[in-house]
């Protein structure tokens, strides 16, 4: 087994898939790299179980059919440190690896028994549609800060997926904050459907779609693939009941702030200075025409206040929140004005950009905290 | 029936009875006698006192002043029943400085003994000399006497043979006095005191430093050892050292609490210094410690015994948490390496309303302030005083095989390339076995666990949240239910509006259901219901404790809430971690006493190398 590829090739192919080796390795061969020749094409696949990704490699040439396993971050670095030259590839029994090229010396890698790396999962999908990386990249960054970090449950910890006949929909929560994105834009024919995507899958995918890419999305029992010319990620399905967020976005909050992105963010980037280590409280009181932010530091010492002009309209109220969780939700919005949807101190507030964008519907929720 | 005339007929007592009786009270043992003789030269404003002691007190206990003295018709006076110089009018009790004031002393032991008094005032020019047998003047003349008294009790006990057959043993009767001896010794430094058992000269305490009072008695390693005590608590004022460990082998022995230098014993302030000391001992036995408290005559009443050992305070739990505070905050300090506790930010100015409790103790007029509770500031006893069964099923997450693991050392702080200017470099951290948290001190390593360290903050953060400002509460999204069963119902009732404070909103809405609709800021998300599911449980095992219910549910939700062993940490998680546990009351101890850092001192590890 023999192959000739470009450095550049290869490199661009190692960085595809290098996210998925596991810094633990729960069993020592996913510290390798899966190489796999047919025909002309050379795959190079990396899992740590979880999700596995392929990446396709254009070669110059090729001699024969197999595959080894090389090690992950070794061969990363060497290739990462070559010039940019034709670079050719022999695997030798007893499985010795030896890279070499014009200008550059002679490297000998210990290869692996590729019996010893998981069996490579199949994803029978039933359910196939395209989605331009634009629309996926788009709705994968608008709720992905709302996805759970902790992993007390597990469900909360990945991104929902939902299908619908003419929309797609992505949720997320950590049960303090939501956010929910759709698009009526998606050509989608099939049966309405649910399905939970750790994070770790749409942030490898995240990293190597290019805009112009339509990634195949599939659906199959219990894993996922979303798949381009160029790589093809599997991710395992997280099993479970996501909560029915549906329910409890408010349908009537029944007043309404609306406040310029740019100036509200920066009162609260400010007045978090701040706000208590523990509870990053940050108090809005608002009233027709402003908008005031208060936060003291029991803990240190401190206080801040900060006036915004907003346009309000409803009864004068007082909410606290957490500064973290509002700067969150005012970085995903991304027109000049924003619109703050309220009820009593204590509900959820609806935020959405002031304008949305055609085909979209996107919303966040954010719960306050009690006003002490 | 009776017959009448066998009827026991009702009698004034002889006085010589009336005495004997009376002076059982006074004087049970040499030892007491040895106390009143004391106290009496004390009051005589001496400058040296001199003991001798022969046969444990049985045949001759003499004490020897320079004192003031009393002329030949005082001598009478005072021995004759009630009589003293110290109090004129009832009120004086209240007012009382000095230590005798019944006007018991002489005469109840003028009654069981055969006494001598040999007395000069200061400026006569002759002494007298007055023998008294059980209680009968047989003789009083003038004599030559240096100036100042002496006082010699001979065959103590001699006419109440029942006395003198519940003594015990020479040995036991003597420790009694050598106890007295020290106690007295103790307080009372600036004076010279001499012992004599027979003619021997077992101690010679010239006048001295309190300092070096300590180690004249216990040694200059010990008293190197003791750990000075100095805390003020509204009116009352706690002094003394106080040795944690060094007494094991010691015995009861060497514990002298005294209340404005009079030698008191209290069981319960005893507690409140061993509880204040318990977390800190390595091995059973009792700490060393001379504690002195000073109070204003009118906070106490010394008058509840003859021998004045008892004292009753009008204030019982406030003088006990201020001993308690002091004590432990005492040992705290002296324990925490200033290293770490100065890596911790420093704390918040108190705010003026922290203060008000304490300024009610010092204001409020005795009678009006029964328990004041004490700011949090002081160290309320709290830590310690939570009895847990000794074994909580999954309670905590002790790596079950710590071999097993792989250790994996990582230098946290950023590797620092070039020369780094002195005092840039951040602190370094390690966490080894996901568990304990290891960081370097000028003076060797700190080993922290991270449960029990966590733990300390979020207990004392709790009780804050129900002591005085409501924790802030996160609402969730996704109300989350829970029933519990029948019996627990109580239990979930009494903890309720403390659960708010603490930041948990739960309503009730079913006989058995609750909902939880907010939970503390910080607790890890979707873990609401396990939390306080554990909470309830831990709450309902400890019921029987008598523990104070916001002390029980603090402790169960640190448990709960704390981050667990075998738990991977950020850095800089694990900087606030250490940053927050030294500004707590108690970094040394989690709820339950386990310690929560160790330090191996770079003399430990220098010995590892035989360097």
């Amino acid at each position: 087994m023999k192959f000739s590829f470009s450095q550049l090739s290869m490199l661009k192919g190692l960085q595809r898939i290098i996210g998925a080796v596991p810094s633990k390795m729960p069993m020592p061969s996913l510290g390798n790299i899966h190489l796999s020749l047919e025909g002309k094409t050379l795959s190079l696949t990396a899992t740590d179980l979880e999700v596995t990704v392929t990446s396709r490699v254009e070669l110059i040439e090729s001699d024969g059919t197999g595959s080894v396993l090389i090690q992950a971050k070794r061969f990363q670095e060497l290739v990462r440190e070559l010039p940019d030259v034709p670079l050719e590839i022999e695997i030798q029994e007893p499985l010795k690896i030896f890279l070499k090229g014009e200008g550059v010396g002679v490297y000998t890698l210990p290869g692996g028994d590729p019996v010893e790396f998981p069996e490579l999962p199949q994803v029978d999908a039933k359910l196939t549609f395209n989605m331009p990386a634009e629309n996926l990249k788009r709705m994968v960054s608008k709720t992905v800060f709302a996805v759970s970090r902790d992993e007390m449950r597990p469900i909360l910890t990945g991104l929902l997926l939902q299908m619908r006949p003419g929309e797609i929909r992505m949720a997320a929560t950590d049960g303090h904050r939501l956010s929910r994105i759709l698009r009526k834009d998606i050509e989608y024919t099939g049966e309405p459907r649910d399905v939970v995507i750790p994070m770790k899958a749409f942030s490898l995918l995240m990293r190597n779609l290019e805009d112009g890419d339509t990634p195949e999305i599939g659906i199959a029992e219990t894993r996922s693939s979303f798949s381009t010319e160029e790589q093809r990620v599997i991710t395992r399905l997280i099993d479970g009941q996501y909560p029915k967020y549906e329910s409890v976005i408010p349908e009537s909050n029944p007043n309404r702030m609306t406040v310029r992105t740019d100036d509200f963010m920066s009162a609260v980037r400010r007045v978090a200075i701040f706000a208590s280590q523990l509870s990053r409280q940050v108090k809005v009181a608002l009233d027709k025409t402003s908008m005031r932010l208060e936060s003291e530091d029991p803990e240190l010492g401190g206080r801040a206040e900060e006036e915004v002009s907003v346009e309000y309209v409803g009864e004068p109220v007082e909410i606290a929140y957490n500064a973290v969780y509002l700067m969150d939700v005012l970085k995903q919005v991304d027109t000049e004005e924003v619109v703050f949807e309220l009820a009593t101190s204590n509900d959820a507030a609806v935020i959405r950009s002031a304008e949305q964008q055609d085909n979209e519907d996107f919303l966040m929720l954010l719960m306050p905290i009690r006003l002490r | 029936m009776v017959e009448p005339d066998q009827r026991p007929r009702i009698a004034t007592l002889p006085q010589s009875v009336v005495d004997r009786i009376a002076a059982g009270e006074v004087v049970e043992r040499p030892a007491a006698v040895v106390k009143e003789l004391i106290e009496n030269a004390l009051d005589a404003e001496t400058t040296r006192i001199t003991i001798v002691i022969r046969d444990a007190g049985r045949t001759l206990i003499r004490v020897v002043d320079d004192g003031i003295g009393m002329s030949g018709s005082e001598l009478t006076t005072a021995i004759g029943r009630h009589a003293t110089s110290k109090l004129s009018c009832f009120e004086d009790l209240e007012r009382l400085t000095t230590f005798g004031f019944r006007g018991e002393a002489l005469p109840s032991i003028a009654a069981v003994s055969r006494l001598e008094v040999i007395s000069r005032p200061h400026g006569e020019e002759i002494g007298t000399c007055l023998k008294v047998a059980g209680g009968r003047v047989e003789e009083c003349e003038p004599t030559a006497a240096p100036e100042g008294t002496s006082v010699s009790v001979g065959h103590l006990f001699y006419n109440v043979p029942a006395r003198r057959k519940f003594l015990r043993s020479d040995a036991t009767e003597f420790r009694w006095i050598a106890a007295v001896f020290k106690h007295f010794a103790l307080a009372f430094p600036e004076l010279a005191w001499k012992l004599y058992r027979r003619d021997e000269l077992l101690y010679d305490l010239p006048s001295a430093a309190p300092t070096g009072r300590l180690a004249e008695l216990f040694g200059d390693d010990v008293a190197e050892d003791m750990i000075p005590v100095d805390h003020q608590h509204g009116w009352l004022k706690v002094t003394g050292w106080i040795s944690p460990h060094s007494s094991a082998q010691r015995g009861t022995g060497d514990q002298h609490l005294f209340l404005n230098r009079r030698p008191i014993t209290s069981q319960r302030l005893n507690r409140a210094i061993y509880t204040a000391c318990a977390p800190y001992q390595t091995s059973g036995g009792y700490p060393l410690y001379v504690i002195m408290l000073e109070a204003p005559p009118d906070r106490f009443d010394i008058n509840v015994h003859p021998t004045k050992k008892e004292v009753k305070f009008a204030d019982e739990k406030g003088v006990f948490t201020a001993l308690w505070a002091g004590v432990r905050n005492a040992i705290s300090a002296s324990r925490t390496p200033a290293e770490l506790a100065e890596r911790a930010p420093p704390r918040q100015p108190p705010s003026a309303y922290e203060h008000t409790a304490e300024r009610a103790l010092v204001d409020a007029p005795a009678h009006l302030t029964p328990f004041v509770p004490v700011p949090r500031r002081h160290g309320a006893p709290r830590g310690p005083i939570l009895p847990f069964p000794p074994s909580r099923p999954g309670g905590y997450n002790a790596p079950a095989t710590p071999a097993a693991r792989t250790v994996e050392m990582t230098p946290t702080a950023e590797p620092t390339v070039g020369p780094v200017a002195e005092g840039e470099e951040g602190p370094v951290i390690w966490q080894i076995f996901d568990t304990y948290l290891i960081s370097p001190l000028k003076t060797g390593l700190a080993f922290i666990d991270q449960h029990i360290a966590h733990e300390r903050i979020l207990y004392e953060r709790a009780l804050t949240a129900m002591e005085r400002t409501p924790m802030t509460s996160q609402r969730l999204l996704f109300p989350v239910t829970f029933s519990v069963v029948v019996e627990d119902i109580p239990f979930v009732e009494e903890m309720l509006p403390l659960l708010r404070a603490m930041g948990f909103e739960v309503d009730p809405i079913g006989p058995r259901e609750f909902r939880i609709l907010a939970a503390p800021s910080g607790v890890r998300i979707a873990s609401e219901r396990d939390m306080l599911l554990g909470i309830i449980a831990e709450f309902r095992e400890t019921a029987g404790s008598g523990s104070d219910p916001r002390h029980r549910l603090a402790a169960a939700f640190a448990c709960r809430g704390a981050v667990k062993a075998g738990q991977p940490l950020e850095t800089a998680e694990m900087q606030r971690l250490i940053d927050e546990l030294f500004q707590t009351e108690e970094p040394e101890f989690c709820p339950h006493g386990r310690p929560i850092y160790h330090v191996v001192s770079l003399r430990e590890i220098e010995k590892w190398f035989k360097r």
